[in-house]
């Protein structure tokens, strides 16, 4: 644990990985309903296709039951919508760290060697994450 | 009397644990209330709320055999999501904020009877689950 938060500081203190300004779009609300499990994506994240994909399909979050009541669903889906990131070809609901648009994102530790030594895997955001949020 | 620290510190703890143990009875009491229309109901039992807790029941979702594939099996400890983020610990004890919010009891319960069992939980499986909690 010590080791991978030490790497995961050394990169964010030699590139701009880990410290990314927080959306002004991720509202308190979508913060808690999609911050309970992992950590809220800023709606930039992903297109607008791939937000109604996720909202349409919450009764099977990749493996879990993550409906939220209606009132809610439209509340936070019209945020994530209307703020949502350029469509770049991403599948519609295979994972964050599938698309292009987290690539991107993250080129400083995709195959670095320092990175894959500590065996974090690109679905765990918050083994660099949790140091300073999204 | 001199106010210590301490002193000042728990007139504002005091309060705020007895606000939520009102809270978290009048959940329980709604829940009894409703537990009363389904046959055969007695009263709550923590014994049963344990068994609810650690049973593999293997009959929801593939990653949620049962409660504690997240949240541990020793309700005083915290749990993990499989997206790798803590649970506070589910015992009242150590979290004295659970089961005080009827809107976030409702929603995890749904959930999560839904990931484990496949089925909404009954009411007298959510009143046991809170009691065995509130032992813990």
């Amino acid at each position: 644990m010590r080791f991978f938060v030490l790497v995961c500081l050394l990169m964010a203190a030699t590139s701009s990985v880990a410290d990314v300004a927080p959306s002004p779009f991720l509202t308190p609300e979508i913060r808690k309903e999609c911050g309970s499990c992992h950590p809220a994506f800023p709606p930039e994240a992903m297109s607008k296709r791939q937000w109604i994909a996720v909202l349409n399909g919450l009764k099977d979050h990749f493996g879990e039951d993550a409906t939220v009541p209606r009132a809610v669903l439209l509340r936070i889906g019209e945020t994530l919508v209307n703020h949502a990131g350029p469509d770049v070809g991403d599948p519609a609901h295979a994972g964050m760290s599938k698309g292009e648009w987290w690539r991107s994102r993250h080129k400083s530790v995709i195959g670095n060697t320092l990175y894959v030594r500590t065996g974090i895997s690109m679905d765990n955001c918050i083994a660099c994450h949790t140091l300073t949020g999204f | 009397m001199k106010l210590t620290p301490f002193v000042v510190i728990g007139l504002f703890i005091l309060p705020a644990v007895a606000v939520a143990d009102d809270a978290r009875q009048a959940i329980l009491d709604g829940l009894a209330v409703q537990a009363r229309a389904e046959p055969g109901f007695t009263g709550f039992s923590a014994d049963r709320g344990r068994s609810l807790f650690v049973t593999e029941f293997k009959s929801g979702k593939v990653d949620t055999p049962s409660c504690t594939s997240c949240h541990g099996t020793n309700p005083a400890l915290g749990g993990r999501t499989r997206a790798g983020k803590d649970i506070d610990p589910m015992a009242v004890s150590k979290t004295p904020q659970r089961y005080t919010d009827p809107e976030k009891v409702g929603k995890w319960f749904e959930r999560n009877c839904d990931n484990v069992l496949a089925r909404p939980c009954t009411a007298k499986e959510k009143g046991d689950f809170i009691t065995f909690m509130m032992g813990q």
